[in-house]
């Protein structure tokens, strides 16, 4: 079986590089050379550092270790989808997909089951395994914002308020390239202006959300989110709008 | 994610009191044990390194980048990618007439590299998402008739496409959207009954809204429905998207 080192000795050689060449600036070069061998273990820090710095993708680099597809988002989409054929069936199989471990991502399988099948008096439970994640999370990144998109609905409304601001002062000065990022923030404002519809005293939160909305980049994903907040905010076309965003077939997101 | 405990996660590769200090930043962790404890909890290495990647070198991550990227209009992002690949990629060449497209200047490249990219851009095989992508990306450079008989393999296969998957989604709704606003220019009508047809099949998923509305638009364009025709303009311009009316 192929160790670390190995692999380490192979990427260098197709380089064309020397020990000390490719151990450069991160690592004393005997060391190195003992790593190689196999004589000695590199910690996780040193070797990504070696990585980046001789141009290596870490992923390619632990091709032969393991998996190293993405998994978690193929899970997400698979969820989506059921969830939009209100595939009960196709959730229940993710839930019990023993290849599948992501434990959190599972969750989110379940409430939507609980949430098909109208088991209100069952979100409480889930409820607060979420805030439990949520609140020890370190930094929102593609993983969590997807999460929060399809359980912020459960949440109560002041703490929910808490979560989506703490986002938006987040996001708000950085210019965001990342397109599965954008289409989550607008995904989660669309939801969060659904929620803030149902509050009396929202009002100050609505503006706050549409003014976002309008600030992310326009690009073509996130046009149905966009069209929902210009929805939200005509007076006198309001109507027309819907109209032909129901005739397009989009319906189910003006309900 | 996974819902262990500390002493579960670190699955007697290494003691948990050693591996608590890891995940509080104590302690390093060697690589080797690393592997060892993702694996034995079958967490991808992918969603476990991802994060650490300082750029995206994996060459199917590099056309799905460049397809969002496209397909988002997004010149600058498309041309810091350019930079980060060899001109033997081939997506060095695709990403040369995403940019030549999306600055309307295509008719501007010399012959010789139109004949390159129809060549090496779109390989057919089958019509999955990869050749989708390649024919929406040069559907600009084929004649009329050629396009013509392109489409109609395409609408042959419809039923055998995969229309879950938004990948294919993306470029198939697109496009058709192009064929149809081409063959509105030429005065084509009874054809872009037809493309339409094939529109509304397409499931209502946000990310294909626009060419779905800009469906509706030409409808109304050809019945000759001008307060429709208004209120979609009013939309996509309130809304950011005018230049899709372009066409």
């Amino acid at each position: 079986m192929m160790e670390i080192g190995d692999r380490l000795k192979q990427l260098r050689l197709l380089q064309g590089k020397t020990q000390k060449e490719m151990s450069d600036g991160c690592l004393d070069r005997s060391f190195y050379s003992r790593v190689e061998n196999n004589k000695n273990s590199i910690v996780v820090e040193d070797l990504i550092s070696i990585l980046r710095s001789n141009n290596i993708s870490i992923v390619d680099f632990f091709n032969s270790f393991g998996e190293t597809q993405p998994k978690n988002h193929i899970y997400q989409e698979m969820i989506e989808t059921a969830f939009v054929e209100k595939n009960i069936n196709k959730l229940q199989a993710i839930q019990r997909d023993a290849t599948f471990t992501n434990q959190i991502i599972k969750y989110v399988a379940e409430l939507l089951i609980v949430k098909l099948e109208n088991r209100t008096n069952e979100y409480k439970k889930l409820r607060e395994k979420f805030k439990k994640y949520i609140y020890h999370l370190d930094k929102w990144d593609e993983d969590s914002l997807w999460i929060l998109a399809y359980i912020m609905f459960v949440y109560d409304f002041g703490d929910l308020e808490w979560v989506v601001d703490s986002i938006f002062n987040k996001f708000q000065h950085d210019r965001i390239n990342d397109s599965k990022i954008v289409y989550l923030l607008a995904q989660i404002s669309v939801n969060y202006l659904k929620i803030c519809s149902k509050q009396d005293k929202a009002k100050a939160q609505v503006q706050k959300t549409l003014d976002f909305l309008d600030d992310l980049p326009n690009i073509s994903e996130i046009a149905l989110y966009k069209m929902y907040g210009i929805c939200c905010q005509s007076t006198n076309h309001k109507k027309d709008y819907e109209i032909i965003l129901k005739e397009s077939g989009y319906e189910r997101y003006f309900k | 994610m996974l819902e262990l405990t500390q002493l579960q996660m670190s699955a007697g590769i290494i003691t948990g009191s050693f591996y608590s200090r890891v995940e509080r930043g104590q302690s390093k962790i060697n690589a080797a044990d690393l592997i060892k404890i993702l694996n034995s909890h079958k967490v991808s290495l992918y969603d476990f390194f991802e994060p650490f990647e300082k750029a995206n070198f994996n060459q199917k991550i590099i056309d799905y980048k460049i397809y969002s990227a496209f397909d988002s209009k997004n010149i600058d992002e498309l041309k810091d990618i350019q930079k980060k690949i060899s001109s033997e990629n081939k997506a060095f060449l695709q990403i040369q007439l995403m940019i030549a497209i999306l600055q309307d200047q295509v008719a501007a490249l010399p012959e010789n590299l139109r004949k390159e990219m129809r060549h090496k851009i779109l390989q057919i095989g089958s019509w999955n998402k990869k050749s989708l992508w390649e024919l929406l990306l040069t559907m600009n450079l084929y004649e009329a008739s050629e396009l013509n008989a392109l489409l109609d393999s395409i609408f042959e296969k419809y039923a055998e496409i995969d229309f879950q998957d938004h990948e294919v989604l993306i470029p198939l709704a697109n496009i058709l959207i192009n064929y149809l606003a081409s063959c509105y220019q030429q005065n084509y009508l009874s054809k872009c009954q037809e493309i339409l047809k094939y529109l509304d099949k397409l499931p209502a998923n946000p990310q294909i809204v626009l060419p779905k509305i800009l469906g509706k638009y030409y409808q109304a364009k050809i019945i000759g429905d001008n307060s429709k025709v208004n209120t979609i303009q009013r939309l996509l311009i309130k809304s950011g998207y005018k230049s899709y009316l372009r066409k």
